[in-house]
């Protein structure tokens, strides 16, 4: 599904990623986790399209997918959500999800203008869509609120909304459960899990270790910007280089 | 709700003010004027304002006119602008039921007031600058007049008097607008047919700091003199202060736009003995002195800037010419202009509106000894005209001889 | 002063108005819905001016053509020939920050102006070009402005229409979370170039045909008549006073300026004739005092930014 090659990302001088691989499974949950600092963003970013590769390669659905624009990675069945969320403040959250899916005509103006029936059937479709997003999220009653006006977890719980709706194949989740409540958290849990019944691949950095290890069929650490170690929740919570890691002592 | 108080207000004050100018009017005759106050071209509106309001003074000293009813004279600031410049022609003609106009200034504002408020308007328009020479060919159904010559004039005489200096090779430097442009041609043909040779003749954007290059490029092949084309306040003094720094020229020809004291402070010992030229009065009669004079009594000394005697004419002009047609009407105006002047007429000054008045009854033809000379229009309503040669003495501008055309 | 006289006035200055609300509604659109900086709208108009003024005039040997081609035609092809110009100064700079873009806009404004100067067998020079026909002169007589006034309220109609029409459309709706955040709309697969792109080139559209109206009603184009005093920075005054990302409020602001611009030169106009000079320097700090009391008590224009949303949205609840 998704496959990186040593890929490296410096700023100025800095290695933020160092020749890092990995591969993410197709219909699995995969976590990415490490200490601060270990890279973890910057290689969702490079993953995204949002920062451009310096070494190394993407491919995305066996595609290489090397520095495409952000919108065309998307447009490829990518969906991401941001560290901190990202929400179109001024616009409700209906609109928020509205303008997320791809090829809608009525995004080409003339269609708007000149093909109005067509555009109209296809947002009540879209906005059905989006109610049902909503339902799924149980975020239904605030349709009309101001994006702005969202708690924290809601606005997380908006992200992942406009992710899905986006219909992607591949999932990019950046910290969903950061500065979350408890409930919401298992709300967010068990949408994560309700995804990947529908067949969709997640990779989700996250910091909490109880979601990871709930929820995860593999795990990659970073450290460094390297790639440290991989394996199943189990195998990762007893590897000592991991510990290693997060502790920041050099044992051996 | 405070935006709705505020969008009220805006609305009472402009009503206010669209019918309070009317609740003071009283019988008068309007004459509108189209001056610059602000913008480019202010230094100028102030001074030509002044010549039309010394014409309504006279006029009204001397009875008024159509039956003494008062000349008033309605003015609207251009900002040296087209925009606003045909705004205010439109102003005139429609709120101010104005069907005769003396301005504006520049040809860049006159033409469109011209074609878009005069000329359908049936209302009469006679600049006292727009030298350009679009407006002699202008499709306006008779009713645009200008009491200046057209810049080709001008250039003739500039040509000349660079040939009588004895210069073989000129250079030219002129700003880049219609009026420079049309000099800077006439300059060149009539030199060259007197057998002189140009050898750089340069356009210059105004305003700028420096103009090093453009003195560069024309001192390029060692002319003899520098024509320059230029107003005091768009870059004119700037360029004569870095020839004169950098060594470029010491020989200058001057154009209208420079006849101005400005020029020589600081520099007066360099320019000593420089000539220049300027459209001004036709000889014959005392029309200039007395409109000195008249001048200096009413508003102090008069300054050396064009047009002022110009805009008097106009307006006086237009008063005979309301006169003549016993009408405020635009179509009897501009029948009026032309039958009622006439080179051998019988002689008004500037100061003999009375005497006017009873020509104007007797059904005799005026020749209008005017402040800038005799005013007479060809059948285009262009003014023939008359170009004056100045000179710089003891840091002074004093008129030496005219040439007429 | 007659009550024709003064509708006559009346119509005369709407027309004046309806022209600076075509490019206020243009702006509207880069601006308000767009967040792009087109600080070189003067150079649109000129171009929309000179082009229609060239396809429509008959054959002249002072300039390029003219083509004496219906003014229909003219205002068409001044709306494309500015599209175009937005696309080529877009191509380099719209995916730059916005500041960027306003320092591109400004130079090419100014280079169109030097070109309509200097290349005297295009535009012929700084002499103009005189004798624009009006469409259907002649055919109203003395109510040729009624007529052209109609002209002008139809071209503000179809723009306002479009505007609406477009802000409240699945496309506006990505303009205006572009505006909101760039990297959401991107993440979700938007082509944020192709639609600030569209936007450029539509307002660009707007602003050339109102160029091109201002053409025909004066007849006379000249460089000086594409100052960036009166062609750009009154334009976005007007914007600024109604209130940036409101169509309604574009209109609004650019009567109210127009008006305020105009309508000072009668108040001053009643002082005595020994002042004018002096009033028309007061008339200058007038619109400045009318200008700022607007702006110090709605800072954010008379109308403020309309909530625009999707059509069906809208309907929903």
């Amino acid at each position: 599904m998704l496959k990186v090659e040593s890929a490296v990302k410096e700023f100025s001088g800095f290695r933020a990623v160092d020749e890092c691989s990995f591969e993410v499974e197709k219909n699995t949950i995969t976590g990415l986790i490490g200490p601060n600092g270990a890279g973890k963003t910057t290689m969702f970013n490079l993953i995204a399209g949002s920062l451009k590769l310096d070494q190394g390669e993407v491919y995305f659905s066996e595609q290489k997918v090397n520095n495409f624009a952000p919108h065309k990675i998307a447009r490829l069945g990518l969906a991401r959500t941001f560290q901190i969320p990202k929400t179109l403040k001024k616009m409700t959250v209906l609109e928020n999800l509205m303008l997320v899916p791809s090829g809608q005509s009525g995004e080409n103006i003339w269609n708007s203008w000149f093909r109005g029936s067509k555009v109209d059937s296809e947002e009540k479709e879209n906005e059905a869509k989006a109610y049902q997003t909503l339902e799924f999220l149980e975020l239904e009653h605030l349709s009309d609120e101001m994006a702005v006006n969202l708690s924290g977890g809601q606005k997380k719980l908006l992200e992942l909304g406009r992710a899905l709706m986006a219909e992607p194949e591949l999932i990019l989740l950046d910290e969903p459960g950061a500065g979350v409540n408890p409930t919401l958290l298992n709300k967010i849990a068990e949408n994560i899990i309700k995804l990947k019944e529908r067949g969709k691949t997640i990779l989700l950095i996250e910091h909490n270790m109880d979601l990871i290890m709930n929820i995860c069929d593999r795990v990659i650490v970073m450290n460094d910007g390297k790639h440290l170690v991989e394996g199943t929740p189990a195998e990762i919570k007893t590897n000592p280089k991991v510990l290693e890691a997060y502790l920041g002592e050099k044992t051996a | 709700m405070f935006k709705k108080k505020i969008f009220i207000t805006m609305l009472v004050m402009l009503f206010l003010s669209l019918t309070v100018s009317g609740v003071f009017a009283q019988e008068t005759v309007k004459i509108g004027t189209l001056m610059p106050l602000t913008g480019g071209l202010a230094s100028y509106g102030q001074f030509t304002r002044n010549g039309t309001l010394l014409a309504q003074k006279i006029i009204n000293e001397q009875g008024g006119l159509l039956g003494g009813k008062e000349l008033e004279l309605v003015n609207v600031d251009t900002q040296t602008n087209p925009q606003a410049g045909v705004d205010g022609a439109q102003k005139l003609v429609s709120v101010n039921g104005i069907n005769a106009i003396v301005g504006a200034l520049s040809s860049g504002v006159t033409i469109p007031v011209a074609e878009s408020v005069a000329v359908p308007g049936e209302t009469v328009l006679i600049s006292p600058s727009s030298t350009s020479p679009v407006l002699t060919t202008l499709e306006d159904n008779g009713y645009v007049f200008r009491t200046v010559p057209s810049d080709s004039l001008q250039g003739v005489v500039a040509g000349n008097l660079a040939a009588d200096l004895n210069n073989d090779k000129l250079a030219i430097i002129y700003v880049n607008n219609d009026y420079g442009q049309g000099l800077n041609d006439a300059v060149i043909e009539q030199f060259e047919k007197r057998g002189g040779e140009v050898t750089a003749s340069i356009a210059f954007e105004p305003n700028k700091v420096s103009y090093r290059s453009e003195l560069m490029e024309a001192a390029s092949e060692n002319p003899d003199a520098l024509l320059l084309i230029a107003y005091t306040d768009d870059g004119g003094i700037t360029i004569i202060r870095q020839a004169l720094e950098n060594g470029y020229f010491n020989k200058f020809i001057f154009t209208d736009g420079l006849k101005a004291p400005e020029i020589t402070e600081g520099v007066e010992q360099y320019l000593e003995g420089m000539y220049g030229t300027a459209p001004t009065s036709m000889p014959g009669g005392n029309g200039p002195e007395l409109f000195t004079e008249l001048y200096e009594e009413e508003f102090g000394e008069i300054p050396p800037k064009p047009y002022i005697d110009t805009s008097f004419d106009a307006t006086f002009v237009l008063a005979l010419a309301i006169e003549k047609a016993g009408s405020t009407e635009g179509p009897a105006i501009r029948d009026a202009i032309n039958e009622v002047l006439a080179e051998d007429g019988m002689v008004v000054n500037i100061n003999e509106w009375n005497k006017a008045k009873d020509l104007i009854a007797a059904g005799e033809k005026i020749r209008y000894e005017g402040a800038s000379g005799p005013v007479i229009f060809n059948d285009v309503g262009d003014s023939m005209g008359a170009i004056g040669i100045w000179k710089i003495e003891d840091g002074d501008i004093v008129n030496e001889s005219v040439e007429i055309q | 002063m007659t009550l024709a006289g003064i509708f006559s006035y009346l119509v005369f200055f709407l027309i004046f108005v309806g022209i600076y609300a075509i490019m206020t509604l243009a702006l509207n659109i880069q601006r308000g819905f767009a967040g792009l900086f087109n600080i070189g709208i003067a150079g649109f108009w000129a171009v929309g001016a000179y082009t229609s003024a060239i396809m429509t005039k008959a054959p002249s040997p002072d300039h390029l053509g003219g083509f004496g081609m219906p003014f229909v035609i003219g205002l068409l092809a001044a709306g494309i020939v500015a599209s175009i110009l937005a696309l080529v100064v877009g191509i380099p700079t719209i995916r730059l920050r916005e500041d960027y873009l306003g320092i591109a806009t400004i130079g090419i404004a100014e280079i169109i102006r030097l070109v309509i100067k200097n290349e005297a067998w295009l535009s012929n020079g700084v002499r103009g070009i005189s004798a624009i026909p009006k469409p259907l002169a002649g055919v109203f007589g003395s109510n040729y402005n009624l007529f052209f006034l109609l002209i002008v309220i139809i071209v503000i109609a179809i723009f306002y229409y479009l505007s609406e029409k477009g802000i409240n459309s699945p496309w506006g709706r990505v303009l205006r979370a572009i505006r909101e955040d760039e990297e959401v709309v991107k993440a979700a697969g938007k082509n944020v170039v192709r639609y600030r792109m569209e936007a450029f080139i539509l307002g660009a559209f707007m602003m050339g045909v109102g160029g091109a109206l201002y053409a025909h009603f004066t007849s006379f184009i000249s460089p000086e008549a594409f100052r960036p005093m009166q062609a750009t920075f009154l334009v976005w005054i007007m914007l600024i006073i109604g209130g940036s990302a409101n169509n309604f409020g574009s209109i609004i602001g650019a009567f109210l300026t127009w008006g305020i611009w105009t309508g000072t030169e009668f108040l001053t106009g009643m002082l005595p004739a020994a002042y004018t000079t002096q009033a028309a320097a007061v008339r200058v700090i007038l619109i400045g005092i009318f200008l700022e009391v607007i702006l110090l008590s709605r800072p954010q224009g008379l109308f403020g930014e309309k909530k625009y949303s999707s059509k069906s949205t809208a309907n929903s609840k």
